[in-house]
């Protein structure tokens, strides 16, 4: 296996970072005319930043900052320009009142005002979207939360469609997102941490979990390997999970992610931890086991007879996504005693003439199937359905009348295909698509023996993954009997009155036992 | 850099397995059926029935005339499998042996013995023992694998379905042979086929040959084929053996004949020694079923009639399969029925003592056949509605 060791940075190296160096821990001046030579400075060729220099009625000037398009300019005139501009600045209750209180006390109509002694912490604060008010003879600056960066409404999650369920997704906002989780548990032990990650893009990442449930251990951990990541800037929270993942080289997605708060919600339920990353609606959840990555949203919100058997098929169909066309060619060429006679000969007939081996025809289809499925993904909306339609016939109907490819293998592929789409997460159905290759070729060449090589290898390399600490099938290996009430069925809720063992240990009770409603029949009896 | 090598020196292991079976099915002729015949200059001759898939492929919709799907191909060898030796010289696709499920075995054939010619149906990994194996009664086998059916595409598939269908040893004839051929107390048997026509007496295109089933062959301890039991002594030998799944018993009452179909089918044999020390056997048959036709007017409804009808059963039955023990005693004195095993299993001591000349016993023993026969159903009259109310007998 290939080893990349770790580089230490070197001096000679550096990284870029968000402000001048030399801005750090410079303060504000007194004298406003400095300030602003040195807010000019910084955002010298940034056409959205906004200098407005104020004067009213002789007393000291005034200078509102902000960059447009992320302050909300509305509510900068509403709240600040037009009281000050028509009514002037109100007379300080006595004289030692500055002008900055006045304008922080009396006049500046907003929910949130800090003040801000630094320069580099004025420029952040600036950068964010908030509206930075500096007056003459005053080293420190008003900060009036004004953010109304342009954002996408909360839509339903186009990745996790739910038949039944809430329609609400994540959106590109972290406040947003945090706002949507608070709105699901009102509870002060919802913690949300702020992070902030990526020297220069200084993108906002919130750790978010539940006091109390989320293990002390496995908090530090996260914290720790997030800690550890420097980076010039972070676009999509996948950024950060490559940087905090257990194993790099496996197919298997160690850490969950998902655009739905439901998810979220009920994750920091079990004691997990998600991380919340501006600029994306996709969140992280950890620890992630195999078999989060089989459960579906809807597992949970319709009853649990319907949720059991459909995990059940989804368990099967994960299986047939692997091992199908393996099995296909294993039986063909190598075991054709183990078909039943007359699928046999159908079999035979139907391969009658075909120019290639099975393993070859297979691993052309596959090949070509996967093809597809990326030009559909990847092609406008409009064109994506045109390229499946010409796909689906081109393959399926011509090839097969022009003796190229046998219709069992288009059977197979198909299947197989369908199959590898039921698997909720599509990261895991991902793993499923890339495993299936090796696995033919161990059919080529070894027959179920391959198989069983490759089914053997893979269960080892499964057992052997942790994330954060979790080994990846729990609660199946190591088995904890109490916990696989929602692993391959779903007990109806209030008979699985503990949460996840293997999350926060014995003692913690999510249902009250037998404390489903009493419903003897003809309910009117006294 | 050490994992490196031990991996690829680990997967080197992979390649040492042995016999490398890859084969393209379109490599491949799937073999249905062996047939075994008498050759010339004492050697044996195979022939096999392949099947052609491309005329399955063409599909029914087209509109092609119906052609055959199978073809029969046949070699002569010293033993079988020189023969398939031959016979690969004219097969352009190796034979597959994996999907065979019938063995038909010519007459002179199995007169001539089996014990030094059938061993490569066992040794062969490839070949199932899960095989139904027929004799072809006043025949050859290559004629029996020419005959198609005008039901199944395959006609090996016919005379295995007609085997399981008549309630007999299906696939599992080949393995039974087997069994009784390597034990002291019983003596093996392999069901017989012939071939007829579907409309008897009328020789034309309109009624094509098909097989029959017509009994069983009885073999002695050489493995050599002396003699046949018809289809309902067949009937009776499986019932005795406990391998029966479904018979129909009929027996003339009075004016009508009554027919029971008895769908749960068993037996015990239970041995036991005399005062002279001399052992004999009591054959308890039990039978259960439902009654299929009722030409007598007896009213069934009534628990009497009933009870009636099971005591007139029960004793036809006892007749006759008592009938069946005397012939095979006398004509063939082999122990098909294996009272021999039955024997060994209670009284294994005992047992060693006869075991090495129960073919000259077993002709004198002393056999009592019981039988216990149940009506379950009735069906859905009680009189014959042909039988007007005052004929009615109740």
């Amino acid at each position: 296996m290939l080893r990349f060791r770790k580089r230490k940075s070197s001096n000679k190296t550096k990284m870029m970072t968000a402000l001048p160096s030399h801005v750090k821990n410079e303060r504000l001046s007194t004298d406003l005319a400095t300030n602003e030579q040195k807010l000019r400075e910084l955002f010298n060729n940034c056409s959205d930043f906004v200098l407005r220099p104020v004067n009213i009625n002789n007393k000291p000037k005034m200078i509102l900052c902000y960059i447009d398009g992320l302050a909300d300019t509305n509510a900068i005139d509403m709240a600040l320009l037009k009281p000050m501009m028509f009514h002037g600045l109100p007379d300080g209750l006595d004289s030692i009142q500055t002008i900055g209180e006045i304008v922080e006390q009396q006049l500046l109509a907003n929910s949130e005002v800090k003040t801000v002694v630094d320069v580099d912490k004025l420029v952040n604060n600036i950068l964010k979207g908030e509206l930075c008010v500096l007056v003459e003879g005053e080293a420190k600056a008003l900060v009036a939360n004004t953010l109304a960066a342009k954002q996408r409404g909360i839509e339903e999650p186009s990745t996790e469609p739910t038949i039944r369920g809430p329609k609400d997704g994540f959106n590109e906002s972290i406040r947003t997102n945090t706002s949507l989780l608070r709105k699901r548990i009102r509870s002060t032990r919802l913690k949300l941490e702020p992070l902030c990650i990526g020297k220069l893009s200084q993108t906002d990442v919130v750790i978010a979990y539940i006091e109390d449930l989320a293990p002390d251990k496995l908090l530090n951990e996260v914290r720790k390997r997030l800690n550890q990541i420097e980076i010039d800037g972070i676009l999509e929270s996948e950024y950060i999970e490559e940087f905090i993942e257990d194993t790099t080289f496996t197919p298997f997605p160690q850490i969950q992610n998902t655009e739905r708060p439901d998810i979220v919600t009920a994750n920091l339920l079990e004691g997990r931890v998600a991380i919340l990353v501006d600029n994306t609606p996709f969140a992280l959840i950890v620890p992630m086991t195999f078999w989060s990555g089989l459960q579906a949203v809807e597992d949970y919100y319709e009853r649990f007879i319907y949720a059991s058997s459909l995990r059940f098929i989804r368990f099967i169909m994960f299986q047939i996504a692997i091992f199908l066309p393996s099995i296909y060619v294993a039986l063909t060429t190598y075991h054709p005693k183990l078909i039943p006679t007359t699928l046999l000969i159908s079999i035979a007939g139907a391969v009658e003439g075909v120019p290639f081996p099975t393993i070859i025809e297979a691993l052309i289809m596959e090949f070509v199937f996967e093809g597809l499925r990326e030009a559909g993904i990847r092609l406008p909306k409009a064109i994506g359905s045109a390229v499946s339609i010409v796909g689906a016939l081109v393959i399926g109907q011509s090839a097969v009348q022009a003796g190229i490819v046998s219709a069992p293998m288009v059977i197979i592929v198909a299947t197989t295909g369908i199959a590898s789409f039921t698997i909720p997460r599509y990261n895991l159905g991902i793993a499923a698509r890339l495993i299936r290759f090796p696995m033919l070729l161990l059919a080529g060449i070894f027959g179920l023996y391959g198989i069983a090589i490759g089914f053997i290898a893979l269960i080892i390399h499964l057992v052997n993954l942790r994330s954060f600490g979790t080994p990846y099938l729990t609660p199946v290996a190591p088995q904890i009997p109490r916990d696989l009430k929602d692993v391959f069925m779903r007990v109806p809720r209030w008979a699985n009155q503990y949460g996840p063992f293997f999350m926060f240990g014995r003692n913690k009770e999510r249902v009250r036992a037998g404390h489903k409603a009493d419903t003897h029949k003809g309910g009117g009896k006294p | 850099m050490k994992r490196i090598v031990l991996c690829f020196g680990l997967s080197l292991l992979l390649f040492l397995t042995g016999c490398w079976d890859r084969k393209e099915l379109d490599d491949r002729a799937i073999w249905l059926a062996t047939g075994v015949d008498v050759g010339t200059d004492g050697g044996i001759e195979v022939s096999g029935q392949i099947t052609i898939p491309q005329v399955q492929s063409q599909g029914v919709g087209s509109d092609q005339q119906m052609t055959q799907s199978f073809f029969v191909i046949s070699a002569e060898g010293k033993n079988v499998d020189d023969a398939l030796y031959n016979l690969q010289a004219k097969l352009p696709r190796e034979a597959f042996f994996g999907q065979r499920r019938i063995i038909f075995l010519g007459e002179e054939f199995a007169k001539r013995g089996l014990k030094k010619e059938m061993d490569t149906y066992t040794r062969n990994p490839e070949a199932t023992i899960r095989n139904d194996i027929f004799v072809v009664k006043g025949g050859t086998a290559k004629e029996a694998l020419t005959i198609s059916n005008p039901m199944e595409i395959y006609p090996a598939a016919a005379a295995l379905k007609e085997h399981i269908e008549s309630g007999g040893r299906g696939d599992t004839a080949f393995l039974e042979f087997l069994i009784a051929a390597n034990r002291y107390g019983i003596r093996p048997t392999i069901p017989s086929i012939e071939i007829t026509r579907t409309i008897e007496g009328i020789d034309d295109l309109s009624s094509p040959e098909v097989l029959r089933l017509s009994g069983v062959g009885v073999f002695d301890q050489h493995l050599k084929m002396i003699g046949y039991l018809n289809a309902k002594e067949n009937r009776e030998l499986l019932w005795v053996l406990g391998t029966l799944k479904k018979a129909v018993i009929s027996l003339p009452q009075e004016e009508g004949i009554n027919s029971l179909i008895l769908t749960k089918v068993k037996c015990k044999i239970k041995p036991h020694f005399d005062n002279n020390n001399e052992v004999r056997f009591v054959v308890n048959l039990e039978g259960e079923g439902k009654l299929q036709e009722s030409n007598s007017g007896l009213d069934m409804t009534q628990s009497e009639n009933i009870k009636l009808m099971e005591g007139k059963f029960g004793e036809k039955v006892e007749k006759h399969v008592q009938q069946t023990i005397t012939k095979v005693q006398q004509e063939f004195g082999m122990d098909i029925f294996g009272f021999g095993e039955a024997l060994h299993r209670k009284h294994p001591n005992r047992w060693k003592s006869l075991k090495n000349n129960w073919d000259q016993t077993f002709p004198d023993v002393n056999i009592s056949v019981k039988a216990n026969i149940k009506i379950k159903h009735i069906g859905m009259e009680g009189p014959s509605v042909l039988f007007k109310e005052s004929e009615a007998r109740s």
